[in-house]
């Protein structure tokens, strides 16, 4: 009986071990674009990964251009759709080597297909006619794009004649979202100044994560593989881990202007191989950080 | 045996006289032959002072603290008055006597004219450091008028930066209990999810409503569907107010929904302000709604940049291009005030990279004029080393 109890004792170690292995902490692996290199980005405000050909895409507000990276961070390409990129701020990767890029000066949805060099820009709104404020965007596996509209502070997702055709908001006290992330299991949002994750199944039914301890600013999140929640705290400058009911676990970086701080971060994402891509705006920079 | 009754008696009677003379130190009768007695008196005295018992605050002869205290003030109080520390230790914010644990600020420690040892009339006290809340007000709420500050206010610490007794309408319907009539003032809504505050001015206004001061043209006139007829989203303030659009996109937008509802709501309210733009008196309190944690981290520094709690004079509230919101490159923003410093400063610029992470130095990489610091002049460092060793390594 006693061997039993201790045998089963063993085995939930084993289980559990690599969940600690996940809170364990991060370390630097590289930056974007590398120290010493003469590519200059004026002001990344975003990145986004492209899973397949494995390539970081940070996007440059004031430079108004894109970057590409190859995985071990060397610099590719600068892109500016023949000057039709005046003032980016988030970008996802489509289908078959589209782009899709929020062009803040005229508050449209570009499309970009750079093998046909062809531009297509959209002004997004509601069935009922109002405006969308797109803020970040997001395309699914099955190549539907999603948009973050900051003047409800909801998630919409477009049919292919970019109508909206699917709505997720928060409930009762929602302040509105500020980020959101496409997984397997769904769509997850992040209610910032709530304190709150939301978590939309493949129906659309909602339910919601808080977390235990207040952030100062969160502007931005990503879930690991085990659940655990990554917020970035854009006024603290630090990254707060919490588990999968909200529960905080540790945080680490800090707010400053030294290799391994943050100063004024805005965006943070997990790439294709879990690694924690930190878009450090007021350095001027990308870290990119390796469990 | 007879000589010992005697010698019994002699040491009772010497003692006796001892105790008259030279009374026991600590107490309020050895302390009143230097003391004058009558500035102890009072319509309300302190209980250790109506019992004489001096000792229970001061130290008859030597002492650490001012007074010969035994403690330090705030501890001392607390040592008696519990209730009071454990409403201050669960207060979020803190007057700023309180703060300072200055509890001599507003009572008097042995004796005063009035309740609650206050060294002033309530009013009166209050006024004697927020001048400017005294104002004359054609209608004037009632507790403002008879000074009863403490009706709104807990003189001690809140949940918020007002101090206020309790949130949102159940302040206000404590004493305003007229359900019916409230709900008829207000288009028949439940009184408990009112934002009173938001509308009527707690102190006083114009009209019998004290309603703030600026109203929306469309409520002034009770043309109500001029908003409320269309969405209730920003198209309902972007049909006439269009041009604002243009001054949300920036790469950093303030658009902030909430509840999913307008945005434009986050910070002005539609129908009546205290100043142009339907906004509150108090322009911090505007931003400190969803920006609590920068007042928060601003209150614990000791050296905060002047004016801090009006944010617009540096930041642009609608949106900008700048990370912070500045209304421009911190450079432009800080000499915009600070027009002479410009010319002595250390170089900055491109010519002037950060050794730290390559970007052009600025005003804000020595400077905290944002959430300030513990330093002089929000520096981020002390200036006779600790700021400048950061990129000067060598010194």
């Amino acid at each position: 009986m006693k061997y039993k109890i201790l045998i089963k004792i063993l085995g939930l170690l084993l289980v559990a071990q690599p969940l600690w292995a996940d809170a364990g902490p991060w370390k630097f692996l590289m930056q974007l674009p590398a120290k010493g290199t003469d590519l200059k980005i004026d002001r990344p405000i975003a990145i986004a990964v492209d899973d397949e050909s494995q390539r970081y895409y940070v996007v440059d507000a004031v430079g108004g251009s894109l970057a590409s990276f190859d995985r071990d961070g060397t610099h590719l390409a600068a892109f500016n759709a023949g000057g039709e990129l005046k003032q980016p701020v988030a970008m996802a990767k489509g289908l078959r080597g589209t782009l899709w890029v929020i062009e803040r000066s005229s508050n449209q949805v570009l499309y970009i297909n750079p093998s046909e060099k062809q531009v297509r820009s959209f002004s997004l709104v509601y069935p009922d006619g109002s405006m969308i404020f797109p803020a970040r965007l997001v395309v699914d596996v099955q190549g539907r794009l999603l948009v973050l509209d900051r003047m409800r502070g909801a998630v919409v997702r477009l049919d292919d004649n970019m109508n909206v055709e699917k709505s997720f908001v928060g409930g009762v006290g929602s302040k509105g979202f500020v980020d959101f992330k496409i997984k397997k299991d769904g769509l997850w949002a992040l209610d910032g100044l709530a304190g709150k994750v939301y978590h939309f199944n493949g129906d659309g039914a909602p339910s919601t994560v808080d977390l235990e301890s207040r952030l100062e600013f969160p502007v931005s999140f990503d879930v690991d593989e085990a659940g655990q929640l990554y917020l970035l705290d854009r006024h603290a400058g630090t990254v707060a881990v919490f588990g999968p009911r909200g529960d905080f676990r540790f945080d680490f970086l800090g707010h400053g202007k030294r290799h391994g701080q943050l100063w004024y971060p805005s965006q943070l994402l997990f790439d294709w191989e879990g690694r924690l891509c930190v878009v450090n705006e007021g350095n001027n920079r990308v870290d990119i950080f390796g469990r | 045996m007879k000589r010992q009754m005697v010698s019994t008696l002699i040491v009772l009677l010497l003692s006796l006289i001892w105790g008259g003379v030279f009374p026991a130190s600590g107490l309020a009768s050895s302390c009143f032959s230097c003391h004058k007695s009558e500035d102890f008196k009072g319509k309300v005295v302190h209980s250790p002072v109506a019992e004489n018992r001096c000792d229970q605050c001061h130290s008859p002869h030597v002492a650490r603290y001012d007074g010969l205290l035994l403690q330090e003030q705030q501890g001392l109080c607390f040592s008696c008055h519990r209730q009071t520390e454990t409403r201050v230790k669960n207060s979020e914010v803190l007057h700023q006597p309180v703060k300072e644990g200055a509890c001599s600020s507003c009572h008097a420690p042995h004796a005063a004219a009035y309740s609650g040892l206050l060294t002033k009339p309530a009013g009166e006290l209050c006024f004697s450091c927020h001048e400017k809340v005294k104002k004359s007000y054609a209608n004037v709420h009632k507790p403002f008028k008879t000074g009863q500050c403490d009706a709104c206010h807990d003189p001690h610490g809140g949940a918020d930066y007002r101090l206020l007794k309790a949130k949102g309408s159940r302040l206000c319907l404590g004493c305003h209990q007229a359900e019916a009539a409230m709900k008829k003032a207000h288009l028949g809504r439940d009184s408990s999810n009112l934002d009173c505050l938001g509308c009527h001015h707690p102190h006083g206004g114009k009209d019998r409503a004290l309603l703030r001061e600026v109203k929306h043209q469309p409520f002034a006139k009770g043309n109500c569907q001029a908003c409320h007829g269309k969405s209730q989203g920003a198209d309902a303030c972007l049909g006439c107010h269009s041009e604002v659009l243009a001054t949300f996109n920036h790469t950093h937008s303030h658009l902030q929904s909430v509840d999913g509802g307008n945005p434009c709501n986050a910070c002005h309210n539609p129908h009546v302000g205290d100043r142009a733009g339907l906004l509150p008196a108090n322009e911090g309190q505007g931003c400190r709604a969803c920006h609590q944690g920068t007042f928060s981290r601003r209150a614990k520094m000791l050296h905060q940049h002047p004016g801090w709690n009006k944010c617009s004079d540096c930041h642009d509230l609608h949106g900008s291009d700048w990370p912070g919101m500045l209304k421009g490159s911190p450079e432009e923003v800080c000499s915009s005030c600070h027009a002479e410093h410009k010319k002595f400063t250390h170089p900055m610029g491109d010519k002037a990279p950060d050794p730290r992470n390559g970007v052009p130095m600025d005003c804000m990489t020595c400077h905290d004029a944002n959430a300030g610091s513990m330093y002089k002049h929000f520096l981020h460092g002390s200036a006779e080393r600790g700021l400048c060793v950061q990129c000067h390594l060598s010194y």
